[in-house]
């Protein structure tokens, strides 16, 4: 028992030392006494400092290299600006691309393009480009093209009758002469009929020709006439002037299309040099008088009856009055150089005179005649004549007989018999070269960056304040385009026009029916936003869009606009949907002062009745114009003679 | 029984050890990552300086007019030299052209120098930028096109005309450290607008 004891209490006492010394470990462990903690802040500091110093300088770097990169991507987007710019004045569009307030998006970023007129028909476009944080600003001086007519072929300004026995077509002078051509061209055609022409197979190959078509048109009718006995033949394409037909009556050929222009054409007027006059020349000796090259302005340049001149090339003449006597001649030496002869008041052509080229040249040779003579022009019947007749303000005569071989343009053209004209396509191909612009010059205005708003700064939409959705792709975004559109005037009637927008006067339009903008459909909501945005300026004409038609509205609306423009003003008295006259009174007066010339409109227009008029004058005396005073007496419902002696006394 | 709290001499030696062994394995770490962070850094500054440079150099050169480039060396010789005017617009129809300016290479300092109206009394000189080597890179003074370029002994900065065209080379160098160099080599060629 007592051993058991001693065993109990021994392993009690163990226990109790173990225990103690448990209680000890645990007392070391939970003393948690040390510095590792802090080691560890430290150490975290010190790699979170590290972290952000390289952080900053890797965003540091990124920053630069964004911005290099924004930079030159700007240049590019200003150079894209640039050359939509320049095809855009190739199409006949003004340049002009976008604007600060509505850019053309291109890609992440954007441009547009502004166009400063510098005159002598040069331009500056200045092409701003931006994205990302860059923006460039690059210039380019151009000369627009100049409108060479040279390419209309046969044209007058007035109907064109073309008699019978007459022939119209064309070659290509690079290829040769006329008369080689046509051989070639009878050779093929008669090789591919079998020898029925010539009378046995040619050598020729039956090549199908690559025949030039002639061009005849006008700005009004066309009207072609032929018999059996003398057909007339066309070989080319006929177009007749805008709301006008090409006529054809008795045995007419026409082998290219019959066409109506869709717009006027305009005839630049003859721009005579300036030279230093000379003397007169009156030259009656038999032998031929030379005029050497160069420059000369001659008063008067007379031939007698069968005497010669020559005009040596290459020169430039201008004659104030051209007089070729009977069986005389002018002959025009191209040989070194082409000639260019201006008459500015008279050309007479006596009978059997001529106007000859040294050279079957057409390009060589160009007589334009400036203003209207006080006489028709009568050209010479002998010939051939190789050369480029321009006589936009001129009545030009052809003989009978008469052959010419380039092309003729005059405001009138009578055709005193058949006549041979053959255009020349190289006269079309060089026309339609010299109306394409020319880049003059090329200049870095500015490469910037705008870091407004940010470390990497706003998106270029961001920066112009402008939804990137709502951008206009560059080609949509010309201020020139061209329109095909349908549409209801003034009157309600049914009208339509083709043709470049600046050419377009959009105050006409009251609804658009159909319109398409470089042969895109317009919906009809954009439709209306463009003649709303036309007549946003005119309060008068918005009414009209708006289909506000009751004057009372009309005038709480015009009173509530004013002050209103001398324009819109106007507009109001000549509306065909005309307002009350009390209305259009208030309206006025509402508007005071008025201006000499919308008085002059409310006495002549029958907007205002007598007593509103009279109430109108006496409100603007003293001070009437002295055209008022006279419409006065003149209006459909002229005032009485007291009210007339009325306004006199208040003056 | 008395409490055992502290260290031994012994452990506290061993940690002592291992804190070092840890500190040094640390600092060779961070010191390689600096190194390396400086060297990249110092290669992407110098990237960047050149391509500064040269399109400073393109911009300037694209609004001049050819027949004011001087001088006018065809391929294959190039110029360290270029003197040019720069539109500065159209004026009654007629272009105006600014004052003279010249780019070169300047090899005594080894630097980009643009001059402005060069050797007049008012001459406005700034240097683009330093570091340029004395031969492009790859090009040894031998005579020979040792980078096959097609120049022979082009120097750092060059300028070949081809029609409309300049070529423009550039080559950097920047000494880090006694070991390490960077060099840097661009290239790019502008049409001349006017």
């Amino acid at each position: 028992m007592n051993e058991n004891t001693i065993d109990s209490q021994q392993s009690q006492s163990d226990m109790q030392a173990l225990r103690s010394l448990g209680r000890d470990k645990h007392s070391l462990s939970g003393s948690r006494s040390g510095g590792v903690l802090v080691l560890a802040l430290i150490a975290v500091v010190v790699a979170a400092s590290l972290s952000v110093a390289f952080l900053q300088l890797s965003t540091s770097v990124t920053r630069r290299q964004v911005q290099s990169q924004d930079d030159k991507a700007s240049f590019y987007m200003a150079e894209a600006g640039l050359a939509e710019a320049f095809c855009g004045m190739m199409q006949g569009k003004t340049g002009e691309v976008g604007s600060e307030e509505s850019p053309a998006a291109y890609g992440d970023g954007l441009f547009w393009v502004e166009v400063v007129d510098l005159g002598d028909n040069l331009v500056r476009l200045d092409s701003t480009g931006m994205i990302g944080s860059g923006s460039a600003v690059l210039s380019l001086v151009a000369e627009r093209g100049t409108t060479n007519v040279a390419s209309l072929g046969v044209y007058s300004e007035q109907a064109m009758a073309i008699p019978p026995g007459s022939q119209l077509d064309a070659f290509d002078s690079r290829l040769g002469s006329y008369a080689t051509q046509e051989a070639n061209l009878l050779a093929i055609v008669d090789d591919l009929l079998g020898g029925l022409l010539l009378g046995g197979g040619s050598a020729q190959e039956a090549e199908t020709p690559d025949v030039p078509d002639a061009r005849v048109g006008s700005s009004a009718g066309v009207s072609i006439t032929g018999t059996d006995a003398l057909p007339t033949v066309i070989r080319g394409n006929v177009v007749a002037g805008p709301n006008e037909t090409v006529e054809q009556n008795g045995d007419v050929s026409i082998s290219g299309s019959i066409e109506t222009a869709s717009g006027t054409t305009t005839l630049p007027v003859v721009v005579v040099p300036t030279l230093a006059q000379s003397r007169s020349i009156l030259h009656e000796a038999r032998t031929p008088l030379l005029i050497q090259s160069g420059s000369a302005h001659v008063p008067t340049l007379q031939a007698a009856n069968g005497t010669q001149i020559v005009l040596e090339g290459p020169s430039t003449v201008v004659i104030d009055r051209l007089l070729l006597g009977t069986s005389s001649s002018l002959t025009l030496d191209t040989t070194e150089g082409p000639v260019e002869l201006y008459v500015t008041q008279e050309l007479t052509a006596g009978s059997d005179s001529s106007i000859i080229t040294s050279t079957q040249d057409p390009t060589a040779f160009s007589l334009q005649i400036a203003g209207t003579p006080a006489t028709p022009v009568q050209l010479p019947s002998g010939g051939p004549i190789f050369g480029f007749i321009y006589a936009p303000e001129a009545k030009l005569i052809l003989p009978s007989g008469m052959e010419l071989h380039g092309g003729i343009i005059g405001d009138e053209l009578e055709f005193l018999g058949p006549v041979s004209l053959h255009f020349d396509q190289y006269l079309a191909d060089m026309s339609e070269l010299s109306s394409l612009p020319s880049y003059i010059n090329w200049r870095l205005v500015e490469i910037s960056q705008d870091l407004k708003g940010g470390v990497l700064g706003l998106s270029p939409f961001e920066r112009l304040g402008v939804a990137q959705g709502a951008l206009r792709s560059p080609s949509q975004s010309h201020a020139d385009q061209w329109i095909d559109i349908e549409y209801l005037d003034g009157a309600s009637a049914l009208q339509s026009f083709s043709g470049m927008e600046s050419a377009f006067d959009w105050n006409q339009v009251k609804e658009t029916k159909e319109l398409e903008r470089d042969g895109a459909q317009v919906p009809k909501n954009s439709r209306d936003d463009l003649l709303l945005k036309s007549a946003l300026d005119d309060p008068v004409r918005l009414l009209e869009v708006n289909g506000v038609t009751a004057s009372a509205e009309k005038r709480a609306a015009l009173i509530a606009s004013s002050p209103l423009s001398r324009v819109s003003l106007s507009r109001m008295m000549e509306s065909d949907n005309p307002m009350d006259s009390p209305d259009v009174l208030a309206v006025l007066n509402a508007n005071a002062p008025l201006e000499q010339e919308v008085i002059y409109t409310a006495t002549t227009s029958g907007a205002l009745n007598s007593t509103d008029l009279l109430t109108l004058l006496l409100g603007n005396s003293p001070g009437l114009g002295g055209p008022i005073l006279t419409a006065l007496s003149g209006r459909g419902t002229p005032l009485s003679i007291g009210q007339i002696a009325t306004v006199l006394l208040a003056q | 029984m008395h409490s055992r709290s502290g260290l031994s001499l012994i452990e506290l030696m061993i940690v002592i050890a291992l804190l070092a062994i840890v500190s040094v394995k640390a600092g060779m770490v961070m010191n390689s990552a600096g190194e390396s962070q400086s060297r990249n850094s110092a290669a992407i500054d110098l990237e960047d300086q050149s391509r500064r440079v040269l399109d400073r150099i393109a911009y300037a050169v694209m609004g001049s007019d050819r027949d004011t480039l001087f001088p006018d060396p065809e391929s294959p010789t190039f110029t360290t030299v270029l003197s040019y005017a720069v539109s500065l617009g159209v004026e009654d129809g007629e272009i105006v052209w600014d004052d003279p300016e010249e780019i070169a290479l300047s090899p005594a300092s080894a630097q980009v120098v643009w001059r402005k109206k060069p050797d007049a009394p008012d001459e406005r000189r700034v240097a683009w930028c330093n570091l340029v080597r004395p031969f492009l890179e790859g090009e040894l003074p031998n005579g020979l096109d040792d980078n096959g370029n097609g120049l022979i002994d082009e120097q750092g900065l060059s300028f070949v005309l081809e029609r409309n065209a300049v070529t423009i080379r550039m080559s950097l160098e920047d000494q880090i450290d006694s070991e390490n160099t960077l060099i840097q080599t661009v290239e790019t060629t502008v049409t001349i607008r006017n």
